[in-house]
């Protein structure tokens, strides 16, 4: 089944033609230390296409680490990065997300001092008037597809309930409607993968609920995502698959059911 | 109008449009993309050395200044050939700081380029030690056959065309996806890459289009004062063009060049009318006092500046949304 391309959101062209349940990220050997501290100990992990892959584990566990390491916004010590059928492990963070491996911030990643329709706008990709190219040209070479971009970009926060905010700068959201705004941003790029960083973090239950009601939406339309999150309840509601990591490793995987029922996993959360 | 009066005033435009034009480049590197190059002032006597030298041409034999001299080129091909050398040791310069460096520590090392750079130009004879360079010939003086004042006019309306033109160019990236991508850089470096943005391109190209301008004012500067020494660019002068960005509001060109009549000119020259109560120097030495004292207190109780950053929309609009703006507060009026 050919993964469905869902509303003004995703389907980087790398993306398409990619068959749910076909490998789109795979690590082999993943490492990464920081001074004497393992934090990331040789990760083979595989995530296929059109699902929610979670990624949970104590304080320290290496979680944010290998969520970095899969961005590129850390450079492994060994192991290798596969998307989409590529090595990508040398590949800084902005060419990966050129891909379509896009990823959140788990604190505050906004524009701040940017109007929010602005933040999205700028996350539109191959985007002429960014060229010197089409700096020479002028405004005839990108008008329209700025209008493109504006419409999507609408389209996007009447879909999240935020078109009432377009034009507030993005640094006075409130902490919830910042986390609405990571995700609404990634969309914007036109993801093939997602890769969230705790995007429940410091929202108020009821937005959480809202946040999570999105990320369902964006699974069932076809969006492959992976979560790092701490809330085990909205991991168990949201994913398909869970990753339980400690030390650096992959302890177990399997649905949360199973993983709830493993003494592996109890003790590594007890015991840290 | 007395001739002194005339003579007073074209001054005063044309350091207003060279303060302008610096403003636009230092706005498009710290307003816009963040970048604190704390050496500005150095890429503005690069600019400023290399007009002078192409329109002085090679030093004769027995001359009383030792330089590197080329040419002599004509107007205007000084102006135009120390915009690229300012963009050349941009993109040099740029290439070493902007790199693996955070923004903070980018600024410290910008401030030891500015030193490197005044103590080069100082003790070296390549462009004319400390005594400088004088004696610039001015550009089309002799073959327009226009009186001193006239020519002083002539001037003024010359810088206010390039002056327009740096505008123009300036407003053309920051009222354009290019410049949004920009401010993204600017606001915040690690999301800008997670959405594609090669933050190290885009500082850069911003760094460089900056350096450009810079020259162009020093060429411009030069050429019509006709002298340029070690000690009209002292690190110092850096930090009255960033209060000038920061009074003016950084972000936005209105801000910018609002800023650089303020501060460099309104500012520092108002200060000439001043009674001499004291030591004449004192006020020179509260000129710098007063600098820092303005900023810090723009920085406490008005950051955004007189004329803040506006709030933008799409860049659908030709005006960049300045038009839908009036009409629908013509529509709430109504």
């Amino acid at each position: 089944m050919a993964t469905p391309r869902h509303a003004g959101t995703t389907g980087g062209d790398a993306a398409a033609g990619l068959s749910q349940g076909s490998t789109i990220l795979a690590t082999d050997g993943l490492a990464k230390r920081f001074g004497g501290q393992t934090a990331v100990d040789h990760v083979n992990l595989e995530v296929t296409a059109g699902g929610i892959t979670g990624v949970i584990g104590p304080n320290g566990a290496g979680k944010s680490t290998l969520l970095g390491l899969v961005a590129g916004a850390l450079r492994p010590d060994s192991g290798t990065v596969r998307f989409l059928g590529d090595d990508v492990t040398r590949l800084p963070t902005y060419r990966r997300s050129r891909l379509g491996l896009v990823r959140t911030f788990q604190t505050s990643g906004e524009f701040a001092r940017m109007t929010v329709i602005e933040n999205l706008l700028v996350a539109s990709p191959r985007q002429v008037g960014e060229t010197w190219q089409g700096y020479l040209l002028g405004r005839r070479a990108w008008r329209r597809q700025e209008a493109e971009a504006a419409e999507r970009a609408r389209t996007i926060l009447r879909r999240f309930s935020m078109a009432d905010k377009e034009k507030e700068l993005a640094g006075g959201l409130s902490g919830g409607q910042k986390r609405l705004l990571e995700v609404m941003r990634a969309l914007m790029t036109e993801p093939a993968m997602l890769l969230l960083d705790e995007p429940m973090a410091g929202v108020n239950p009821s937005l959480a609920r809202t946040v999570e009601d999105h990320l369902l939406e964006l699974r069932d339309e076809g969006l492959t995502m992976m979560l790092v999150e701490h809330e085990l309840g909205a991991v168990g509601r949201l994913c398909d698959r869970v990753l339980v990591m400690a030390r650096g490793r992959v302890l177990a995987e399997g649905t949360m059911d199973q993983l709830q029922a493993s003494h592996e996993v109890i003790d590594a959360y007890l015991v840290g | 109008m007395s001739i002194g009066v005339q003579f007073y005033l074209t001054t005063i435009l044309v350091y207003i449009g060279v303060d302008i034009i610096a403003c636009l480049g230092l706005n498009l590197q710290f307003g816009v993309a963040g970048i604190i190059n704390f050496a500005f002032i150095a890429f503005q006597a690069i600019g400023a050395y290399a007009a002078a030298a192409l329109a002085l041409g090679p030093p004769f034999p027995g001359d009383f200044q030792h330089y590197v001299g080329f040419g002599p080129l004509p107007f205007p091909l000084p102006i135009l050939v120390a915009g690229v050398a300012g963009g050349v040791a941009s993109l040099v310069v740029g290439v070493v700081c902007l790199r693996r460096l955070r923004s903070d520590y980018q600024a410290m090392v910008f401030l030891v380029v500015s030193l490197i750079a005044t103590t080069v130009a100082t003790n070296t004879s390549l462009v004319g030690g400390a005594a400088g360079l004088s004696t610039v010939p001015k550009p089309l003086y002799s073959g327009l056959g226009l009186t001193l004042v006239g020519y002083q006019w002539f001037f003024a309306a010359l810088t206010g065309a390039f002056t327009l033109c740096v505008w123009l160019a300036v407003r053309r990236i920051t009222n354009s996806p290019l410049g949004r991508a920009l401010r993204a850089v600017r606001d915040n470096e690690d999301t800008a890459q997670a959405v594609g943005k090669n933050v190290q391109a885009m500082r850069l190209s911003a760094f460089v289009i900056g350096g450009v301008i810079a020259a162009i004012s020093g060429a411009i500067l030069v050429l019509f004062i006709s002298a340029w020494a070690p000690s009209g660019w002292l690190y110092p002068e850096t930090f009255v063009y960033f209060t000038a960005v920061i009074v003016g509001g950084s972000g936005n060109n209105l801000g910018a060049a609002a800023g650089a009549m303020l501060v460099p000119v309104l500012f520092l020259e108002g200060a000439r009318f001043l009674p001499t109560l004291v030591n004449p120097t004192f006020i020179d030495g509260m000129q710098w006092v007063a600098i820092g004292a303005l900023s810090l207190a723009f920085l406490w109780f008005r950051p955004a500046g007189i004329f803040p950053e506006r709030a933008r929309g799409p860049l659908t609009d030709k005006h960049g949304g300045q038009i839908e703006r009036v009409r629908a507060m013509l529509v709430k009026a109504r």
